[in-house]
């Protein structure tokens, strides 16, 4: 049949995709156990190029930066992003838009333009304070600012908190908000409120959102690439090395970082998943002949004296809901 | 009143952090950013302050890597159009039980390292790569395909094919089959109600799937530096070169403010098409 | 202030509003309300969708603070206190349990806020003794997403009850069961009422509802308290032509003032002049409604002798009836005072009528039995 054919042909096509998306990377992981020293010539497995990855010292460098980086700019953009996601719900509708037009700009700015303004920005600030923090440091070697591991932190996590702001936003829309006012009506305060009811409600998708903010910091390359300063990351060495051009090593640190990411992936969707299913629960057994709740009942029949109005004045808010 | 005063004032507390970091670190440089636009040069680099739009009127010189950069977006963002919305279709209509895992699918190397993934191509289509396996086969002899505007369009595919095809694949997943099923019933075939009803409902999230291609594109670096060869030159790579090389640094800011002039005409020009077709937030699907 | 010294002499779980108002904007969702409550009353505060019923309930609570008035209970004044200081508890909507706690944990809720701490084992009695209340005791560990509607109400409930709430607030509480479930539960709250012997204020759009559990009625419109009385007394003497409508089945018929006699008060009709007893002052030539229930009249045949029983009498075919088992309800199309809905009980002489639709008959009633009522419109008040 012909709708069949079609079925079939667009079945073939998305195969054709799939091996488009994964073919490269599964290159990549293969050749990073070639024993050889051709890149393109599978000789044989061995394991060669990742010990000489894990014992080179820049390498090494590189990925404990990066690690700090994606870490340090991770938690702060957890802890920034969930306070301004709870809170901006209390401010006044101008005050919301306000932010949130900001966390849109910081998820629609092209990474490129935010990097090279941090670089302006950074080095035109640290150009005035320096002198001062000269003059007014009482020790004998002032510190001096500039960029660094804490500019690309800083870079690194507006990104973050935009990200985890938005996911938390999606989730703060689902929930139910009576009930923080069940937990005020039943003597919480709103401090207690915050981390007996909002909070837990929240607990996977803040997670979430930190590994979110986790893998794009560990990525990144542009904003870095800008506001590094001296300071080496991952991302930078493997472009730099890259440019030197292709060797297995490359391949060995690449795959360390696609298991590294794909880690990452599984724990969230683990974490975001489960809790889904264990609300998700089917009604037991036992209590399966009672309609479950919000099943939108039908009305009553109600009593001799009401029954007919019913009929005449069929509840204005059950039509309109 | 009082309590609501209250609960303003935690509020407010509670959000501070995050606007201040945004306020430091995103709306000062961009302040900054403007600043240094309308500079002088430093006789070493580097910028003085003043006043001049010379830096502006300048950017003619700069025209090539602008209209460079268009280009390859539009034409990036039409062939991964192409590309992803066949498979949406299939995600969304036919893809039956397997639809979850086979979405999971198409995220997973969108999650690992943009640079690794554009690398993984460098290595496929180097002379080492897919030439010497047509050449060995007998099919093509010396083929270049690497550091070609091909291997750019290959990247770009490559690189931001979820960005595209997860807001399709909500707006035909959201369409009613009945409406479909109505369709074919009132006598059209396949491929009219395919025209006529199915097409037209997706064109939202056609739509916000080529802004998110389209924006990002526009600022890349990293694809037209290693797939590319530095042949096609991009305004990303334009960027690049001013700040960290020439060191000139009221030109590229100079640059840098028209390239998000332009990109706020193309956001809000969307958000007046969408406004329009009443489709899904652009970060929707995706996030 | 003089409120205080009477403040001091009332009971605990006395509860007065006074000039309750909530404004958003220009718009007025409650607007002057007052009423007190004796403990151990169940007051419904009934109308439509819209009414400002639920507003009212929230400010109550304590998650809206009014715009104006004062809410007292007992001794003190409670309109500034926030929610989680108030000893009031509330059964939600949706019942508003929290998903991430089991049901034994949601009962406890409140005893675990309490400062200082109650010893959990006490926490675990009064936990159990508030489930036994509600027959759930055999469920504690269970998630609320795995319990019944019904199962989920009880919960609701026994957590409203746990730290012996002096008023409950129950938000439409019935709404979202279905019509066996919902019968059942209603007479279970009315004992549970009774034997706690603490107030219920409870917010229904159910007419129905309010009039078989509740001791008092506030009827609610645009934000305002229309009526506030007995189930009995709303229904036999409703304040006004909105509230006869609202509350059961009535015929009416337009008409004026003409005068007044005795304790009948005359309505000049386009039919006629009919009289009937005034359920608020009225004016002479003031827009009233004669109100008939439709229990309240009587059919007869075109030519029987019965008919010169009734003080008042209208000629009409039967347009369409139902029938009910123990009662029939039909419609009769009068000539004089247009389409009239009459209730007659099988056990009478109701046979005789001829039931077919076009078949001819006489409605009748007596003049005590009608109400004349003001005429209410909503354009003509704002």
């Amino acid at each position: 049949m012909k709708t069949a054919r079609f079925d079939r042909l667009l079945s073939g096509y998305a195969l054709l995709v799939y091996l488009f998306l994964f073919v490269p990377i599964a290159v990549v992981v293969v050749f990073s156990f070639n024993s050889g020293r051709h890149v393109t010539q599978l000789e044989g497995l061995s394991l060669t190029w990742y010990e000489q990855a894990w014992t080179d010292p820049f390498i090494l460098e590189a990925l404990r930066n990066s690690l700090q980086i994606s870490t340090a700019s991770a938690v702060i953009a957890t802890l920034f992003g969930t306070a301004a996601a709870i809170g901006v719900t209390g401010l006044r509708p101008r005050a919301q838009r306000t932010i949130e037009m900001m966390t849109y700009v910081a998820v629609v700015i092209p990474a490129i333009v935010l990097g090279l303004s941090l670089l302006l920005a950074f080095v035109t600030f640290a150009d005035w304070l320096n002198p001062w923090l000269a003059y007014l440091w009482p020790g004998d070697t002032p510190p001096e600012l500039g960029l660094g591991k804490i500019s690309v932190i800083a870079g690194e996590s507006v990104f973050g908190i935009a990200v985890v702001m938005i996911v938390l936003k999606a989730r703060i829309a689902q929930m139910d908000a009576s009930l923080r006012n069940a937990s005020a009506d039943l003597y919480a305060p709103p401090l207690r409120t915050l981390f007996q009811v909002t909070l837990p409600q929240l607990g996977s998708a803040i997670f979430g959102g930190f590994i979110l903010a986790f893998t794009f910091a560990f990525d990144d390359f542009i904003i870095a690439f800008f506001t590094r300063g001296q300071s080496q990351t991952l991302p930078i060495l493997l472009f730099s090395s890259i440019r030197r051009g292709v060797s297995p090593a490359i391949n060995a640190i690449a795959s360390v970082l696609i298991l590294v990411t794909l880690l990452a992936l599984l724990l969230a969707l683990f974490v975001l998943t489960r809790r889904g299913r264990s609300t998700a629960g089917a009604i037991p057994e036992e209590s399966a002949q009672e309609p479950p709740a919000r099943g939108g009942g039908s009305p009553a029949s109600g009593t001799p004296s009401g029954g007919q109005a019913r009929v005449a004045d069929p509840q204005p808010e059950r039509v309109r809901r | 009143m009082t309590s609501t005063a209250r609960r303003g004032r935690s509020s407010a507390v509670a959000a501070g952090p995050a606007v201040l970091w945004f306020l430091l670190f995103m709306i000062a440089p961009l302040v900054v950013l403007f600043v240094v636009s309308v500079g002088v040069r430093g006789p070493g680099g580097g910028y003085l302050p003043g006043f001049t739009l010379a830096n502006y009127g300048e950017l003619e010189t700069r025209l090539v890597p602008i209209l460079n950069t268009v280009r390859f977006s539009l034409i990036g963002t039409a062939v991964t159009l192409v590309v992803a919305y066949p498979l949406a279709y299939y995600l969304a209509m036919k893809a039956g039980r397997m639809r979850m895992v086979l979405l999971a699918l198409i995220i997973v190397p969108f999650w690992t390292s943009m640079l690794i993934r554009t690398y993984a191509w460098i290595f496929l289509l180097g002379n080492n790569g897919i030439p010497e396996v047509l050449s060995t086969l007998g099919l093509a002899d010396d083929l270049r395909l690497l550091n070609t505007p091909f291997a750019i369009v290959i990247g770009i595919v490559y690189n931001y094919l979820p960005l595209m095809l997860l807001p399709i694949y909500v707006s035909l997943e959201r369409i009613d089959p009945s409406l479909r099923a109505a369709s074919k019933d009132l006598g059209a075939d396949r491929l009219a109600t395919f025209r006529q009803v199915t097409l037209p409902l997706s064109a939202p999230g056609v739509l916000s799937g080529c802004l998110l291609v389209f924006i990002p594109v526009m600022g890349e670096y990293l694809i037209p530096v290693l797939l590319g060869g530095g042949r096609s030159y991009f305004l990303g790579n334009a960027l690049a070169d001013l700040f960290l090389q020439s060191r000139n640094w009221p030109l590229g800011a100079a640059l840098a403010g028209s390239f998000i002039l332009l990109m706020s005409f193309v956001v809000v020009g969307y958000s007046r098409l969408t406004r329009r077709l009443a489709g899904p937030l652009p970060t929707e699907g995706v996030l | 202030m003089t409120a205080v010294t009477n403040d001091e002499q009332v009971a605990e779980g006395f509860l007065r509003v006074v000039g309750l108002s909530k404004a958003y904007g220009d718009v007025r969702a409650v607007s002057n309300v007052s009423f007190s409550l004796e403990p151990g009353t169940f007051f419904a505060l009934l109308g439509p969708s819209g009414c400002g019923k639920t507003t009212l309930l929230k400010m109550l609570a304590g998650f809206e603070s009014p715009s104006a008035g004062e809410i007292h209970l007992g001794p003190g004044e409670i309109t500034d206190m926030p929610a989680f200081r108030r000893p009031l508890n509330t059964v939600f909507q949706h019942y508003a349990l929290f998903p991430h706690m089991d049901v034994a944990k949601n009962v406890g809720y409140a005893l675990r806020q309490q400062r200082p701490r109650i010893a959990k084992s006490e926490i675990e009695s009064r936990v159990n003794a508030a489930l036994q209340l509600v027959q759930l005791d055999h469920l504690p560990r269970r998630r609320p997403s795995e319990l019944s509607g019904g199962q989920q109400q009880r919960v609701a409930l026994a957590r409203a009850l746990v730290a012996h709430p002096s008023v409950l607030l129950l938000d439409e509480p019935l709404s979202a069961l279905d019509a066996k479930l919902r019968v059942d539960m209603q007479a279970e709250l009315k004992s549970l009422q009774s034997r706690l012997g603490i107030s219920f204020i409870f917010v229904t759009h159910d007419q129905g509802e309010a009039l078989s559990m509740a001791d008092r009625i506030a009827v609610m419109r645009e934000g305002e308290i229309v009526q506030d009385t007995t189930p009995m007394d709303l229904y036999d003497r409703p304040a006004d032509s909105w509230v006869a409508g609202f509350i059961g089945t009535m015929n009416f018929v337009a008409g004026t003032v003409a005068g007044v006699s005795d304790d009948l008060t005359q309505v000049e009709t386009e039919a006629g002049t009919f009289s009937g007893i005034a359920t608020a002052d009225l004016n002479s030539g003031q827009d009233v409604r004669l109100a008939l229930r439709p229990e309240r009249l009587r059919l007869f045949a075109p030519d029987s002798d019965d008919s010169k029983a009734a003080e008042c009498t209208a000629t009409g075919v039967v347009e369409a009836f139902s029938f009910h088992g123990d009662q029939v309800d039909c419609t009769v199309r009068t000539q004089t005072i247009g389409a009239v809905k009459v209730r007659i009980p099988l056990a009478g002489t109701a046979h005789e009528i001829d039931f077919q639709s076009g078949g001819a008959v006489v409605v009748g009633w007596n003049s005590r039995d009608a109400r004349v009522v003001p005429t209410w419109n909503s354009a003509a008040k704002s």
